[in-house]
Parts: C-alpha cells; sequence; structure tokens
C-alpha cells in the first residue's frame, strides 16, 4: 500500500515544487548564499525527512516552503501556486524547534490562535476542534495549563496540535524534537506517524539525527552546505506503521548507513 | 538565635521522616515538611521587623554614645511621638501630595504608552522625536521644577506637571522596548498564520511588552512622589514637601523625621497597588 501511495504521489501533482531556488542573504560578513539552486519536489501526502550538516540551509529551504523567506531566484510551488497563497489560504503549518507557545495562553488557547488570526476561521474555512486536536496528541486533562506547567515534550505536542488547527494540506517542522531527551524524541516520532496516518498530511520534516530522518520518512533528502543544495536523495522502502523495533532491523540499519555516508561526502 | 530556629527547624523535620520512614521508597523527598505560604510569609516578616530594630537600636546608640543634639539627629523616641502628636497635620499634608503623585503617574504613564505605541508603528515619528524626548530626560526635574512653576503658578498643576514628567520617561523607555522585544520565531509564528499588524499588536506584542511596563510602573509610581515633593519645594504651602521646608527651617527635626516617614510610607503604598496589579494582570510569569 505505501509502495502504491509512493508511485501515486510521484506522478500526480506535487504538493510542493521547489525548481532552481537560490537564496542568498546580506549580512556583516557580505553576501551569503545559503541556498543554491535548489530543486526538490516532494509529492501529496508524503513524509519527506531533510538532513544535513549544520548551515547547510535546511531551515532556510523550510522557510522558504512557508514563504517566510522569498527566493532570490527560482520558483516555490505549493500545489501548484505560488507559496504565499498557500500561507493565506492557511494551507501551511510550521512546528518551530522550541514550540513558540505563548506563554499567556493556556494550552487550549494556544491552539486556538490560528482560529482568531489573519481570517481565522471565518468564511467556512476548514477547521479542527482544538480540544480533538489536543486530546489527538496526547494532552487529555492539560488543556488549561499553562505552557511553563508542561514539559518539553509536552509543549512541542501542543505546538503540532496548533500547526493541525486549520487542517493544513502541508506541514512543516523544522527540528521540533532537537531538544528532547532520547525517550521523549522517540515516543513523539511514534506519535508523529501516527497523525501522519489520520491526517494525511504532506509533510517535510528537517532534523539532524540520521535515526530519526530514517525511522520517520519515506524519503531521506540528504543536503550538503557551502552552499546549500540537494546531495543526495534516499528512499527508505519500509512499510507503516513503524514501530521502535525497526532500528534494529537490518533494511533500517543498511539505510541509516547510506544515509551517513551520504552525510560524510556532503 | 539563627542555630536555634535552625535546630527546632530540623527537629520537626526529623519528626516527619520517621513518620513516613515505613515508605523506604521516599528516598528524594526532601529533608524537611515544605512550608505552608503563610509559615514562609511570617518567616520572611520576622526577619524583615528585626532588621527594623536593629537599626533604630543602632541609631539611638549612635546618638547616645557620639552625644548628637536633638536638632540635627533627633531620637527615635522624638520621631516616634512627632508621629503621633503631629498625625493630623501629617496626614492634611500627605493628602495633597498623594493627589498629586498619583494624578502625575497617571497622566504620565499614560501619555508614555501612547508615545511608545506610536513610537513603535512610525519610524519616521521615532525619529523625529525620540532624540528630543532623550534631551528633555538628561534635564533634571530640580531645574525643570522652577520653569513650571513660573508657568503654570503655585496651585496643583506644576507639580502634577512634574510628577507625571519624572512617571513618564521610564515609562516610555521601557515600552518602546517591550513592545519591540518580540522574538523571530513568534513573528515568523505570526506571519504563517498570516496575521494583520494590528493582530500582531493586539495579540503578541502587547503580552510582550506587559512585564516591561509594570517593571516601569514600580520605578515611576515611587519617582513621582519624588516629583511632587520637589514640586512643593519650589512653591506650596501646604504638601510633604512644604512641610518638610517648614520643619528644616524652624529646626523641627523630629517633625522632619516625620514626614520623611509618611513620604516613603506613600510611596511604598503605591509601589504596593502596582505590584499587586502586575500579580493579577501578569499572571502567566513563572513565580
Amino acid at each position: 500500500m505505501i509502495s502504491d501511495q509512493l508511485t501515486d504521489s510521484r506522478d500526480a501533482q506535487a504538493a510542493i515544487e521547489v525548481a532552481n531556488a537560490t537564496v542568498r542573504f546580506n549580512t556583516d560578513q557580505g553576501e551569503v548564499t545559503a541556498l543554491q539552486d535548489l530543486s526538490v519536489e516532494i509529492g501529496v501526502g508524503q513524509l519527506a525527512t531533510v538532513i544535513g550538516p549544520s548551515g547547510c540551509g535546511k531551515s532556510t529551504l523550510l522557510r522558504l516552503i512557508a514563504d517566510l523567506l522569498a527566493p532570490t531566484a527560482g520558483n516555490v510551488a505549493v500545489f501548484g501556486a505560488p507559496s504565499h497563497r498557500a500561507r493565506k489560504a492557511r494551507r501551511l503549518g510550521f512546528v518551530f524547534q522550541d514550540a513558540a507557545l505563548l506563554p499567556w495562553r493556556t494550552a487550549i488557547r494556544n491552539v486556538e490562535l490560528p482560529l482568531e488570526v489573519g481570517g481565522g476561521a471565518s468564511g467556512g474555512r476548514p477547521h479542527r476542534d482544538p480540544g480533538e486536536l489536543l486530546d489527538l496528541v496526547g494532552l487529555n486533562g492539560r488543556h488549561h495549563a499553562y505552557p511553563q506547567e508542561l514539559s518539553g515534550g509536552m509543549r512541542q505536542r501542543v505546538s503540532i496540535a496548533r500547526a493541525l488547527v486549520t487542517q493544513p494540506q502541508v506541514l512543516l517542522m523544522d527540528e521540533p524534537f532537537g531538544a528532547l531527551d532520547a525517550i521523549t524524541r522517540g515516543r513523539l516520532n511514534v506519535e508523529l506517524l501516527n497523525i501522519w496516518a489520520k491526517t494525511a498530511t504532506t509533510i517535510v520534516f528537517v532534523t539532524h539525527s540520521i535515526d530519526e530522518a530514517v525511522f520517520l520518512g519515506q524519503r531521506v533528502i540528504v543536503m550538503s552546505a557551502n552552499p546549500g543544495r540537494v546531495h543526495r536523495e534516499i528512499d527508505v522502502p519500509i512499510g507503516y506503521p513503524r514501530t521502535p523495533d525497526l532500528r534494529e532491523s537490518t533494511e533500517f540499519v543498511t539505510i541509516a548507513a547510506q544515509v551517513r555516508r551520504a552525510l560524510e561526502t556532503a | 538565635m539563627k542555630t536555634g530556629t535552625a535546630a527546632t527547624d530540623d527537629a520537626a523535620g526529623d519528626g516527619m521522616k520517621t513518620d513516613a520512614a515505613a515508605t523506604p521508597q521516599d528516598e528524594g523527598t526532601p529533608r524537611r515538611a515544605p512550608r505552608t505560604p503563610w509559615q514562609s510569609h511570617l518567616r520572611t516578616a520576622f526577619w524583615v521587623i528585626l532588621g527594623f530594630v536593629v537599626t533604630i537600636a543602632v541609631w539611638q546608640s549612635i546618638i547616645t554614645i557620639r552625644d548628637v543634639p536633638n536638632y540635627v539627629v533627633p531620637p527615635p523616641g522624638d520621631v516616634w511621638e512627632s508621629l503621633n502628636s503631629d498625625f493630623d497635620t501629617l496626614w492634611s499634608n500627605t493628602k495633597p501630595t498623594a493627589i498629586e503623585s498619583i494624578g502625575g503617574f497617571m497622566i504620565g504613564s499614560l501619555g508614555a504608552i501612547v508615545l511608545a505605541i506610536i513610537f513603535v508603528h512610525s519610524r519616521i515619528i521615532s525619529r523625529m522625536f525620540l532624540p528630543i524626548v532623550i534631551v528633555i530626560r538628561t534635564i533634571p526635574v530640580v531645574a525643570i521644577a522652577p520653569v513650571l512653576v513660573l508657568m503654570l503658578g503655585n496651585g496643583l498643576a506644576p507639580k502634577v506637571v512634574i510628577a507625571a514628567l519624572i512617571s513618564f520617561f521610564p515609562t516610555l523607555v521601557n515600552m518602546v522596548e517591550g513592545l519591540q522585544s518580540v522574538d523571530s520565531q513568534s513573528v515568523e509564528l505570526f506571519r504563517v498564520l498570516s496575521a494583520s499588524k494590528w493582530e500582531v499588536f493586539w495579540k503578541l506584542r502587547i503580552y510582550k511588552s506587559l512585564p516591561f511596563l509594570f517593571a516601569s510602573l514600580k520605578i515611576a509610581s515611587t519617582a513621582s512622589v519624588i516629583g511632587a515633593v520637589v514640586a512643593e519645594w519650589i512653591g506650596s504651602d501646604e504638601g510633604l514637601g512644604a512641610l518638610i521646608i517648614l520643619a528644616t527651617f524652624n529646626f523641627r527635626t523630629s517633625l522632619l523625621y516625620a514626614t520623611m516617614v509618611f513620604a516613603s510610607i506613600l510611596a511604598l503604598v503605591l509601589f504596593a497597588a502596582i505590584a499587586l496589579l502586575e500579580r493579577l494582570v501578569v499572571r502567566w510569569q513563572p513565580e
């Protein structure tokens, strides 16, 4: 079934299409090229992970797709339209590295934020029930807790719920579990796969961890630095649901080794 | 004294421990029984009161040992007596000063908040007028006070204006900083959500600025009392400032000290009111 999904998504219209994108920044040290002539395509419903050395522009790539940055050259399309249209139509959800919750709002009020701003839930725009979403990410009974009363893992769960409340078609995740301990991280990886299975969202997941990249992704995009570009793309032909035991399988270890070698030459 | 309390405390803690000793797994629980909030308040109050007692004792003993004349430094007993016998005078002069400080504080803070919002939203206005604001800020209040008395006369107005001026600057500077204190991730979050400038202001910037605002309001609340008192020195026949001048020229040193006590209490009451308001409004800050 998963292989079907894979071929399907490759053939159909891409959810995300980055074509020959270059991003340059002007800094005090002069002009820095964060991304150089980068092209990548991610199919509808796919879960792609992005890995690479520090400064390879992983986060820049996500911000480019989210229309938080404009490309210096090249094109970014989300469902065939310019990315700013996707952003305004609430087709994009973004999960930040450190949750970025508003400390003066309780968990549920944080999840409600997207429904209050930018046109919110008006005009019959699709949205999900914030309470149900919090239950989905495992925050039953903590809806009215303030962020500082929650652990790092719980905060990140809230921020995932917040990103999902507008029913985005694309979920962009910028090292969301990077600051968490290994146990929490492993648990959230499994839960993210469950959420993905339930919501059928296209996910681009940036990570530093080879293990995480292979465990989550249908495809691992390995980037190289100076300037940032796609170095290799490695398919992960392992079916879902994936369980933590998968990490001990020969298949997993082989692919992880492949990714590691790709990173070494990146 | 200190060791005595600690010993009693430990004894109580050990008592608790033996009661709970049946469960071996509570190895990690703290040795002492947790204090209730009331107990810790009482404890704080105890040390504060002890501090006052020690200070007054030192004050009295210096006067006794060095034989300081009463009109230079009055003994604590005389000040206490003045607080009682001159209470009506002190109280009736506290009222105008309180009105001037509170009025000035409210006008100054409100003006500062409004101007800070304008500055944050308009770079041109900020560039034009922020330097003027900074220049005015460097002029000491004592220098501005006579100018304002000349302009506004001997009544309530110059005092309120000076109290307002002195509250204005810390609040303006802090509020501008607070409104600009948004972190890049929050800005990105609101952008991903396509929030308008208005929404970013009301749902992000205002909240971010509140801790900054209250920090400066606490400073401004006590500063406004200073402003009112200084303004009363220049020209007034009522208020704590006027009473300070009167007591000084008549060598009524005990009354002078009693007036300082009243001025200090007034400032503390204003400070406490703002601190209370902060606790009611900024509930999300961890203790």
